[in-house]
């Protein structure tokens, strides 16, 4: 038997240090949701008084809807049981249009009083000092704050969002172009714009309130910021989809839920007037074919959708502003 | 923990706000195990240094590590507790939920050393923190730092709003966990005869700058008194063992503080690795 040979063989010595125990997010979010618990069930509370009056006006509108398609009026709307019909169904959407409003204020409200107080709060109380020096990182903080009142958010604004739909579906389909839900009130009032709105408004919230520390200033910069965003989408809703361009031959024959932008004349060598170019008796030149430029009603919902990917992208935007600013630790 | 690294270094810490310097170029490094008084007057930056360690403030310039790891950091946090200025915490929350809060958000949790705290100043635990009394509220502040067991405790102004009688127990407190679990507690005050018997190293700070540093044996030992034209005036010497000439501690800050042009001073136990020797002005 041969003496064993040694080798020596070249070792990496390496400090293994011991990972510390994390405090999970999900525990934070427990803490978060008995600290929030108060905002919580009072942001339920008026989604329910929110519910009760959308579905009051929705079953109104429905049923004057219905009664004024019964009564087939049709084009003869002289007849004084139509005019009454009609006189009905008039003051059922005007008063859906209220509650209308009231959806398009949800995301306002939200940012104002979940978001923009998330931040501004601990700051404008010091109590960040004690919530960050624990054994959780201000990030993973944030993340159960935002789990907990991000998630309320959300399901704030999935409920405005079905409420409207209601709402939409009632006067649906539309006796008047008011009630058509291409208007910048009505568009704005259901559908997955209005979760989507209701997430960014949060996140702005979060953002303001992480920008200037105060919780009033940053609730008015949230109503601020918010308010410019879905007023600046709102005016660019007809560019995200193509218009459809039709030739008829005689204009003013679009459904109510179609949204017209433009409409007029061609004339003989090609260009395009509007009605109101044509002359002040409307005197338009001889021969032309009419024109209008207009998004069908089934574009409806992608348009809804396409502005609310906008949005949840600006969202997300800003809570990723918040976690740079949060962790920016300026004094 | 990082064995062999001190309980809390600065290099060069600098905080500026508003184009004002807060804290310029501080550098010191204190050893584990020591209590350490950090004095100075109004606005010269100790609670911004304390902030500062706990990893609330992030330095403009320089470095700023406790226990071997950058301030603020996820490796930090578990170890370091801090008492900030104002007590800051959540009104509404009960002192039942604040320790519950403290046990939940924290990776060890010691409950009978936080209800230690609470017994010294009869603390309801069912009272709501806003309803507490400003001494009250300075011990339930407390228990919530001292239940998490931190190898090192950021304590600002721990003593400002107890009784004489508390503040004595709270001390005692404190010093039995330096004994027993090698503590480290870094304390501000304005009250030097607080803290006569109780700290082992001072940090005086003024104007944002770390005007003397050091063991208090060795900063007895390095500043005597002298005859000199007619009077007597405080010289700083190297070397040299504390004799009947050497001043108090109350003497010798209030020196410092009264000639702003003498610099500042680091014993060599106190001296940051990278500056050792560099910081005698």
């Amino acid at each position: 038997m041969s003496a064993p040979t040694w080798q020596l063989v070249p070792l990496k010595v390496r400090r293994i240090e011991e990972q510390p125990a994390r405090i999970g997010v999900l525990v934070v979010a427990g803490l978060a949701l008995r600290r929030h618990r108060r905002l919580i069930v009072t942001t339920g509370l008026g989604l329910l008084v929110l519910a009760c009056w959308t579905l009051t006006a929705a079953r109104s509108v429905a049923a004057s809807q219905a009664d004024w398609f019964g009564a087939d009026c049709g084009d003869a709307r002289a007849t004084t049981a139509c005019e009454a019909l009609g006189f009905d169904l008039t003051g059922a959407v005007r008063s859906a249009l209220y509650a209308q409003l009231a959806l398009v204020t949800v995301p306002l409200l939200v940012g104002a009083l979940l978001g923009a107080p998330l931040l501004a709060r601990e700051y404008e109380q010091g109590t960040h000092r004690t919530a960050w020096t624990q054994a959780v990182t201000r990030g993973r903080w944030l993340a159960g704050q935002l789990l907990v009142l991000g998630g309320t958010s959300l399901l704030t604004g999935l409920v405005a969002a079905a409420l409207g739909v209601r709402l939409i579906q009632a006067s649906s389909p539309a006796v008047f172009p008011e009630s058509s839900g291409f208007g910048p009130v009505l568009f704005n009032s259901f559908g997955p714009l209005l979760a989507a709105g209701t997430l960014l408004a949060f996140a702005v919230g979060v953002l303001c309130g992480a920008l200037w520390r105060r919780t009033l200033p940053a609730i008015g910069a949230t109503v601020a910021g918010y308010g410019g965003l879905a007023l600046l989408l709102t005016a660019i809703r007809g560019h995200l989809w193509p218009a459809r361009t039709i030739f008829p031959p005689h204009g003013y024959d679009l459904r109510p839920d179609d949204w017209l932008m433009s409409d007029g004349v061609v004339t003989v060598d090609g260009h395009r007037l509007s009605y109101a170019q044509c002359g002040p008796e409307g005197d338009c030149p001889a021969g032309s074919r009419t024109f209008e430029i207009y998004h069908p009603a089934a574009q409806l919902w992608p348009m809804q959708w396409t502005v609310a990917a906008i949005m949840l992208a600006l969202g997300l935007a800003a809570v990723l502003l918040s976690y740079r600013a949060l962790e920016r630790n300026r004094l | 923990m990082i064995p062999g690294t001190a309980a809390l270094e600065m290099v060069g810490l600098t905080v500026r706000h508003r184009r004002r310097t807060l804290l310029d170029a501080c550098s010191l490094r204190l050893p584990r195990g020591a209590v350490c008084g950090l004095v100075g007057p109004n606005g010269a930056g100790k609670s911004l240094l304390l902030s500062a360690a706990a990893g609330l403030v992030a330095p403009d310039a320089g470095r700023i590590t406790v226990l071997g790891r950058s301030a603020g950091s996820d490796r930090a946090l578990p170890e370091v507790g801090f008492l900030d200025q104002h007590r800051s915490l959540y009104p509404r929350m009960t002192v039942a939920e604040l320790l519950e809060t403290g046990r939940r958000t924290n990776v060890r949790w010691h409950q009978d050393r936080a209800l230690e705290l609470l017994r010294l100043g009869r603390v309801p635990l069912g009272a709501k923190v806003g309803a507490l009394s400003g001494g009250q509220r300075t011990l339930a502040a407390l228990a919530l730092v001292r239940g998490k067991a931190p190898q090192l405790m950021l304590l600002d102004e721990p003593l400002a709003e107890l009784d004489p009688l508390v503040r004595r127990a709270v001390l005692g407190l404190l010093l039995a966990d330096v004994a027993d679990h090698g503590t480290t507690v870094l304390l501000s005050t304005h009250i030097l005869t607080d803290l006569d018997e109780v700290v082992d190293h001072l940090v005086l700070l003024d104007s944002g700058q770390v005007r003397l540093a050091g063991e208090l044996s060795e900063l007895l030992a390095a500043h005597r008194y002298v005859d000199r034209d007619g009077g007597r005036v405080l010289v700083r010497q190297e070397t040299g063992a504390p004799g009947d000439d050497a001043p108090t501690l109350d003497e010798l800050v209030v020196c410092y503080l009264h000639a702003p042009g003498t610099g500042r001073w680091l014993a060599p136990g106190m001296r940051p690795d990278a500056t050792q020797g560099a910081l005698i002005a």
